[in-house]
Order: C-alpha cells, then sequence, then structure tokens
C-alpha cells in the first residue's frame, strides 16, 4: 500500500499502540510488516504525529512519550489508547463467514476452540450476525469428505469409482490427495491421478466409490509449489486446450458470469461475444444445448462446431423416439 | 493540526474521562485551534469525527442526560471473556483457510490480537466473494429493517430474514410484501442500490419456510408440476442423492431410475436435464416432453 489516508493510519496507528505498549516495545520492520504500514509512513507519525497527543494541559507529563532507537519502538504513557477497538460489522461478518465456512469442513469434534471463539465474538459485539448469516460449501458429501481428509492427512493413497463428467463415463483410478477445497457449491480434490500420471480435479460428489489402499505416498514438494489460486485452476491456461467463441443473447449472459473464459466483449446491439476454453467436448455439448439454437457459434474447430452440435441433438433425439425405457423392463418399485 | 491528531487527541480526551462531557466541554480540553470557533463549523467537524471514530471500532455515545459524549466501553475484553489462545487461533486459521474477497477493509486480527501458530502461506480452503449490495442486505437483515430494491426489473420490499451463502453466491431470504410469501433474491442480481427502510418486527415463521431453494426450477411465480424422467444407471447413483431418495419413483433392475420432480420453471428444468445428455428422458408431462423433443429438432 503506498499512500494511506488519515483514516488508514488512524486505524493502524489505534492497533499498533496497545501491541506495542503490551510487548513491552517492537521494531519498526515488525511493526510496518505485521499492520501493513509503509516504514517511511510509520516513522513520521510516531515521530511527528503521536508525540504531540495526549491531554490537557499538554504539558510534557501529559503527552504519550514515543522512543525510536535502531528501529526499536518504545510507547509509553498511552492508556487513552488501550481500550479494545470494537469489530465493525463488516469486519464481524468476514470473521463469521469465515468460521462458518470451516466448520463445514471440520468434524464436530474439532470445533471447540473455534465454536467457543465465536460465540464470544457474537456475544461481545451485540450483533445478530452470527444468527442470520448461513454459509452452505458444498452439496453435503460427509462420507467421502471424511474420508478424502483421512487420506490427505495420512498420505494414504485412494482407489476410486469416479463419474467422469467430461468423457460422460465411469471409471476406476488410484489417487494421491494433495488439497481440498470448496468452489461453487461442491467439494474438490486436487489429487495426483496414477492412471492419468499427473494432477487431476475430483468433484466429490461425483466419486461413486473410494476405498483406502496399503500404500502411502510422500508429497511431492514440486507438486506442491505449484498450486495457484482455486479461480486458477477452473481458467486453463489459453493454447493449452481449444477454445470457441460464442455469441450470446444479453438473456445468457448468466454463463459468463458461470464458466471461465478468455475474452467477453459486448456488442453494439448487446450481445455479447465470448471466448470459452473447451476442457472437453461433452461440456461444450451441454452448454450448447442448453442455450438454444439462436446462440451464434462465431469460431469453433471443426470437431466443435455446427456439426457436432447437430449431432449431439440428435443423438439425444433418438433416444425419444425409440421404446420408452420404462416399458418392457421389469422394475423394482422403491 | 492534522486531521490524525486531532482524532488522536479527540479519543485520548474521551476515554480520560470517567464522565461524559459536553461538545464544548471536548473543545476546552483540546488543544487550541482542534476545531473551529465557529459554532456551526465546529459541530459539522465534530460529527464527522464521531463518524469516523464509530466506523473504526469506537462508538461515541451520546447521554441525554448530561448532554455529554462518551466512548462505549468493551465488554469483550472488561467481562473477562476474551479470547483464549486456542480460540483466537482456531479464528485465525479459519480467517486464513478462507480467502473473502477483499473490501479495503483491515485484517480484524489488528484488533484481536496477531496469534503465532498461523501462516499466511495456508492454502485456502475456498474463496469467497461479496457484494456491494451484501452490507447494505446484511444490515437490513441484523437490524430487522425492511429493504427496498429493483430485482428483475421489478421494484420489490423486502423484510430480511437471512443472508445466505450458496452454490458460490450470495443470496437474501426475505418475506416478498407485495407477493406475500418467501422468497430468495441472489444478492449479485440486485439492480442498483438497497434501500435500507424502517425497523419491521418479524413474526416467528417456520424455520422450514426459510430453507434455501437449491433447485432454480423451482423459483418462479408459475404454479408447479410434476416432471417424470428416466434417468440411465450411469447417472442413477448422482442423481438419486441431488435430489433425494424421495425423487424416486422406481428402481429398473439395469439400475436406470425413474424420478418425479416437482417443476415451477420448465425451461429451468430442460437446461437441468440436458446436462445429462441422453442420459436423461423426459417421460411425462406429454408437453414437457413434446417441448424436448422440440427444442432438440430445432437445432437440426
Amino acid at each position: 500500500m503506498n499512500s494511506l489516508n488519515a483514516t488508514d493510519r488512524l486505524r493502524r496507528l489505534l492497533a499498533v499502540i496497545p501491541w506495542v505498549v503490551d510487548r513491552g516495545g517492537a521494531s519498526l520492520s515488525e511493526i510496518s510488516s505485521y499492520f501493513d504500514y509503509p516504514a517511511e509512513q510509520l516513522v513520521t507519525d510516531l515521530e511527528e504525529v503521536l508525540f504531540m497527543v495526549g491531554v490537557h494541559p499538554f504539558t510534557p507529563d501529559c503527552l504519550v512519550d514515543v522512543f525510536i532507537s535502531d528501529g526499536f519502538v518504545e510507547i509509553s504513557y498511552a492508556d487513552w489508547f488501550r481500550k479494545p477497538l470494537h469489530l465493525s460489522p463488516e469486519e464481524m461478518f468476514r470473521l463469521i463467514v469465515a468460521g462458518k465456512s470451516v466448520s463445514e469442513y471440520l468434524g464436530t469434534d474439532e470445533l471447540g476452540s473455534l465454536e467457543r471463539g465465536l460465540m464470544k465474538l457474537a456475544a461481545a459485539s451485540g450483533s445478530a450476525v452470527e444468527d442470520v448469516v448461513e454459509v452452505n460449501l458444498g452439496i453435503q458429501d460427509r462420507g467421502v469428505l471424511e474420508i478424502f481428509k483421512e487420506a490427505q492427512r495420512e498420505n494414504r493413497r485412494l482407489r476410486i469409482k469416479y463419474y467422469s463428467y467430461g468423457k460422460n463415463e465411469e471409471n476406476s483410478r488410484e489417487i494421491d490427495i494433495y488439497r481440498l477445497f470448496a468452489d461453487k457449491g461442491h467439494w474438490y480434490a486436487e489429487a495426483y491421478c496414477h492412471k492419468a500420471e499427473g494432477l487431476r480435479i475430483f468433484r466429490l460428489d461425483r466419486v461413486r466409490q473410494v476405498e483406502n489402499t496399503d500404500e502411502f505416498y510422500i508429497p511431492n514438494d514440486e507438486l506442491l509449489e505449484s498450486f495457484g489460486s482455486i479461480k486458477e485452476i477452473f481458467s486453463p491456461k489459453e493454447g493449452t486446450v481449444p477454445s470457441v467463441v460464442l455469441l450470446l443473447p444479453e438473456e445468457e449472459k448468466w454463463v459468463i458470469d458461470e464458466y471461465p473464459h478468455y475474452a467477453a466483449v459486448q456488442e453494439e446491439n448487446g450481445d455479447w461475444k465470448v471466448e470459452f476454453p473447451v476442457a472437453s467436448p461433452a461440456w461444450l455439448a451441454r452448454l450448447l444445448l442448453r442455450l438454444g439454437p439462436n446462440v451464434q457459434l462465431v469460431k469453433a474447430p471443426e470437431s466443435l462446431g455446427e456439426t457436432f452440435r447437430r449431432e449431439v441433438a440428435q443423438s439425444i433425439l433418438k433416444g425419444y423416439e425409440e421404446a420408452t425405457p420404462q416399458k418392457g423392463q421389469s422394475g423394482v418399485s422403491s | 493540526m492534522s486531521k490524525l491528531e486531532r482524532l488522536l487527541n479527540l479519543i485520548a480526551a474521551l476515554t480520560e474521562t470517567s464522565r461524559p462531557i459536553t461538545r464544548d466541554g471536548i473543545k476546552e480540553k483540546l488543544p487550541e485551534g482542534t476545531y473551529s470557533d465557529n459554532k456551526e463549523s465546529f459541530r459539522r467537524t465534530f460529527e464527522r469525527d464521531k463518524e469516523e471514530l464509530k466506523n473504526i471500532g469506537i462508538p461515541v455515545i451520546f447521554d441525554e442526560a448530561t448532554q455529554g459524549y462518551f466512548v462505549e466501553s468493551n465488554e469483550l475484553k472488561e467481562s473477562g471473556s476474551y479470547l483464549e489462545p486456542d480460540e483466537l487461533a482456531a479464528l485465525h486459521i479459519a480467517f486464513n483457510l478462507v480467502r473473502i474477497e477483499s473490501t479495503g477493509q483491515e485484517d480484524p486480527f489488528w484488533k484481536l490480537g496477531p496469534s503465532s501458530e498461523t501462516s499466511k502461506d495456508i492454502q485456502p480452503l475456498t474463496e469467497i466473494p461479496l457484494d456491494p449490495s451484501l452490507n447494505t442486505a446484511l444490515t437490513a437483515t441484523t437490524e430487522k429493517r425492511m429493504v427496498a430494491f429493483a430485482y428483475k426489473g421489478e421494484k420489490r420490499e423486502i423484510n430480511p430474514l437471512r443472508v445466505v451463502f450458496n452454490r458460490g453466491r450470495w443470496y437474501l431470504v426475505g418475506y416478498d410484501l407485495d407477493k406475500k410469501a418467501i422468497r430468495n433474491f441472489r444478492v449479485d442480481r440486485i439492480e442498483g442500490k438497497v434501500e435500507l427502510g424502517e425497523i419491521n418486527s418479524v413474526d416467528s415463521l417456520n424455520q422450514e419456510d426459510l430453507q434455501l431453494n437449491v433447485f432454480p426450477w423451482r423459483y418462479g411465480e408459475e404454479s408447479n408440476f410434476k416432471v417424470t424422467m428416466h434417468v440411465e444407471a450411469l447417472h442413477a447413483p448422482w442423481i438419486v442423492n441431488y435430489l433425494g431418495e424421495n425423487s424416486v419413483k422406481k428402481i429398473n433392475t439395469d439400475g436406470s431410475v425413474i424420478i418425479e420432480e416437482e417443476v415451477n420453471d420448465w425451461k429451468s428444468f430442460r437446461s437441468f436435464a440436458l446436462t445429462f445428455l441422453d442420459g436423461v428422458k423426459i417421460l411425462a408431462p406429454q408437453k414437457c416432453k413434446e417441448d424436448m423433443q422440440a427444442w432438440l429438432r430445432s437445432f437440426l
């Protein structure tokens, strides 16, 4: 942060003062890094502003005492600034959201300290944030999530039966879990897949079967270091997979919010021209069919163009022309 | 005198005194020239300063009886129930595990205290977006105040009840005065500003009504009807888990299932069904089956 306004500096100073007093002093570099306070600005504020602060009649014995020597700061006679600050509703909200998110991940036996902390904060703030905010990170599949968490903790290899959305098929593989995360309502595992010989993403609600193996893995540091943000996981780098350009009417703009894209430009008539990476043909097939025939395929590799769209529609339609599947089959009532 | 120095001296003056102190009293207790001698301009600057202090966590309270001001104490620390080290560490971990989109607010742990047990390099468990309307929606919900906003081109007046993060989005759940029913609103789809209204006491509502509807095809004002579909074995386990056991009408010997689902918004359900490609076939009602076929034919 380059330039701080008076409010930014006041917020920081009010946090810095009791912190420094409680520790009996702190180094300038420590304060600067912990409170995100540019060193030069910090020195000016301590020496030229805080030094002049105090109470009536502002004689030396009524002023804050700031002493800086060899980069070490000591502050005394600053009892007026020892009252703890109230958390703003937004800060409370952020803490509650973080706490509730993590609660969903943790097992009930692990929740103690976090729950107590959240309850104390909520009680002290007198705000109802805790009661009115609800956080659901993913479709609950507690069983799979628990097994994955345990496997990650033990570095134990898992054998799974998995429905691959991209290939629209079920297959078996062995995986070593590197991280678990939630995004847009689903839990995922990023894991080394021994079948694909690389890192792959698995959505937990698509895991059909899971069993522990007797094998253990040593986490590969290079893989661990290669992890980017969650957003990056779902946005393939340009050029690594084919892409298509679609012309979307304004009412189909949700697609831009929903899926990773390289570029989105609004045309004069209000339509959106958007380039999407296509990680699998099945994904594109679903999208095109959902959007309808009015969405124009502006640019696409031959294998993913108009013919592709027509053939997918045709194949589903064929199912409707065949005999209704429920007839002629012996069924078991649920 | 700089604004920073003025505010620091103001805090010192307000916390030093054990009794409320009048505005003129405050002026006298501060170095000369801190506030203007012009009464109106002094009042305006003081009000702004008060607001600023409130925003950063120092509420300045006005006491009617003495016509004076004082700083509200923080019960958290003074009641002796301050966070224990394990609680602080757990909150730190939670805060670092969840990346909440920044809104320019500083780290709340400056106020709560640092913890030596955590690192900011921790891999996040999730990333949570924020939205400009969220704060107002939240204020309204916690303070039980009415809100008005435009949504899908319509003006809505809502008695807000809950703020829910679901499937990667924030929703406001509230009682819609016009529709006379509980409705969910995607916060990022609220058009323009959310206007805060009067305080409204909430009647006790059935908690079940407040459950956020997760299925988009159950939204909408049209009356609902039942759609029956055949789901092939490959997709059956997922769909049964997603829609619930109650939706299953029949399990076939080949592992496929017949599902019945309540639908308000057919277009939305059609879209859902198409995500299974040829793995799902609509069986009834006839009008839906025909519409699906017509939709698919339109691509040919």
